[in-house]
């Protein structure tokens, strides 16, 4: 006597259908033109972080300069856009679904609520992956050039200024040794450039940009189960946004004030919400500071905490919502 | 729908109390990252940039502003350059370019279109402006140096701007010094000769309390190198310090058995200093 068998309905969650609801999503948000324009904006402002190096004074430290702004722009842009997309696309997520009625033959069918939100987020997450990965190309892709640009430009400068040094009576030995010199030294120059470049912290510092723009997806998510429009989650998610980035002042004033309602206010802020700025890496950089994978992993182990903290309250305002 | 409510609420408050010591070591990673957003900043930069601010794109917002300042440093507007350049370096502090440039843009450019200025007739005012410029660009960069008190290379940009321009020379041999003390690069052996230079031209001009200051420090110099290099040649830079070594022996009576060069032993020949 075989098993008796699990009829499919009686899962009570599939990563499957999961994933099927993700694909879905994805395909849906793709169709959308703003993802379109978001995108085309992103890429023209990181194409166009290159002329901004133009804007650099003095010589010495050229270079440097040139380098910080097309990565001060790019990982900017991506920022910026990225944020954009992270909450438009998923603002209306739950209210297109709502609106066009389609939620009701979902939910009708063997799916849990908790897969239907999920398979959610996670076409919002894949959506933001892309993008990411699209502008991070991009953005890899303008700063090699620039660096090849300023390697080339580097090593022909320091072969010919060595070649302008050497005395016409000077025999070939010293010449040639001369010369080696000169190519020793820009040898180091370009190795120097190449560090400068630092694609590793570029890549470094787009994932960390990738996970702030999950949460922020995520904390949109949560905002669509209760609202009522798609205007509402838009507005709020801005908020919060600029909230989360406020938390680092929150803690500076908890510390600092002495009044009792205000110091209420900083610890409700502080305790709620996720410190946004802790994502922003742009400037440890330029700075010099080291960014080991170590501290990338702590960041994103940061970033999943809250993304599982406001799925989990996502799914408990969801699971009772009548619709 | 309560149990819902309690639920949630639970999961804030075990949420909040688990973030704290993942925030206390990300920032610990980051100094960079915990830069007060000061009265003065907010009131600088408006409210539009402070939500750029706090958005989390200051590095490109700085950027931007100084891209504003070039164009403000082609038209010859020295103020609207000079803000431009407070509002970076407070957005930027850690950027040791931005101080650099800013400053020498406000005690070399600024502070000479002062002094050439052709709507202003009257010299004492050229010279007044001149040296309100100069001021500026040393006032910035001792900002730069508080906010970045570990960097030599801007100890050594305050040495060169009150030497060259302020006129101030012990000044500037101070600066040189704490530049050695924090150098830990290839540069070391230039700034310690410099450092050098500037403290005996200081005590020379200055003050010439500092002469037997100035003699210990090349002293103290001379016998490190050569105690890492007996059997070099000395190199014509050497032969300068040995040479101004000597003249303060001679000039602060040093006793002969105290000496480097003493006067029974034959040295390599006097050459004036610089």
């Amino acid at each position: 006597m075989s098993a008796p068998t699990v009829p499919s309905e009686t899962v009570y969650f599939s990563p499957g259908r999961v994933w099927v609801i993700a694909v879905n999503t994805l395909t849906e948000t793709t169709r959308q033109k703003i993802f379109y324009f978001m995108i085309a904006f992103a890429l023209l402002m990181i194409g166009a972080a290159s002329f901004f190096s133009i804007f650099t004074f003095g010589v010495e430290a050229e270079y440097i300069t040139q380098l910080k702004f097309i990565k001060d722009t790019g990982l900017g842009a991506i920022g910026v856009f990225g944020s954009i997309i992270a909450i438009v696309a998923t603002a209306q997520l739950l209210p297109a679904e709502l609106e066009n009625r389609t939620i009701y033959t979902i939910l009708a069918k063997p799916v849990h609520r908790l897969e239907f939100l999920l398979g959610k987020y996670f076409g919002a997450a894949l959506l933001l992956v892309i993008s990411v990965f699209l502008m991070g190309l991009l953005f890899l892709g303008v700063v090699a050039l620039k660096e090849r640009t300023l390697t080339r430009a580097t090593y022909q400068e320091t072969i010919e200024f060595a070649r302008q040094g050497i005395a016409d009576s000077a025999k070939p030995e010293e010449r040639q040794k001369a010369l080696a010199k000169a190519e020793q030294s820009a040898a180091q120059a370009v190795a120097e450039i190449y560090r400068t470049a630092g694609y590793g912290d570029i890549v470094k510092a787009l994932v960390t940009v990738l996970c702030k723009l999950l949460l922020i997806a995520a904390l949109t998510l949560f905002l669509s189960t209760f609202a009522t429009s798609m205007v509402f989650t838009v507005v709020m998610s801005a908020l919060l946004y600029f909230c989360g980035h406020l938390v680092p002042v929150a803690q500076q004033f908890y510390d600092r004030t002495e009044a009792l309602l205000g110091k209420l206010m900083a610890l409700v802020v502080n305790w709620v919400l996720p410190n946004l700025a802790a994502f922003d890496v742009a400037d440890d950089l330029f700075t010099g500071l080291e960014l080991p994978w170590l501290k990338v992993l702590k960041i994103v182990c940061y970033g999943a905490f809250y993304v599982l903290v406001t799925l989990t309250l996502a799914h408990l305002v969801f699971r009772q919502r009548e619709i | 729908m309560r149990r819902n409510a309690a639920l949630m609420a639970l999961v804030l408050v075990l949420a909040g109390a688990m973030k704290a010591p993942f925030e206390a070591s990300l920032a610990a990673d980051r100094p960079a990252s915990q830069i007060a957003l000061s009265v003065k900043m907010r009131e600088q930069i408006g409210q539009g940039l402070s939500l750029a601010l706090l958005g989390g794109f200051r590095a490109l917002v700085a950027d931007f502003l100084w891209i504003a300042a070039h164009v403000a440093w082609e038209d010859h507007r020295w103020f609207t350059m000079q803000q431009d350049f407070e509002i970076v370096t407070l957005l930027q502090p850690r950027a040791i370019y931005f101080w650099d440039m800013a400053s020498w843009h406000l005690a070399w450019n600024a502070s000479h279109a002062a002094a050439f200025d052709p709507a202003e007739p009257r010299l004492a005012a050229r010279v007044r402006n001149q040296r309100l410029w100069i001021r500026a660009g040393c006032e910035l960069l001792e900002r730069g140096i508080q906010n970045n008190p570990d960097s030599a290379y801007l100890h050594e940009r305050l040495g060169w701007m009150l030497h060259d321009k302020a006129g101030d020379i012990c000044g500037a041999a101070d600066a040189a010094l704490k530049a050695v003390k924090l150098c830990t690069d290839w540069r070391m052996d230039y700034l310690r000769r410099l450092a050098g230079y500037w403290l005996e031209q200081c005590a020379r001009e200055k003050n010439p309390a500092r002469l037997r200051e100035a003699y210990d420090y090349w002293r103290d110099l001379w016998l490190k190198e050569h105690a890492k290099h007996p059997r070099e040649q000395w190199s014509t830079i050497d032969k300068n310090i040995a040479n101004r070594i000597q003249r303060l022996e001679h000039e602060l009576a040093v006793p002969d058995a105290e000496r480097i060069f003493p006067k029974t032993r034959p040295s390599a020949s006097v050459v004036p200093a610089r």
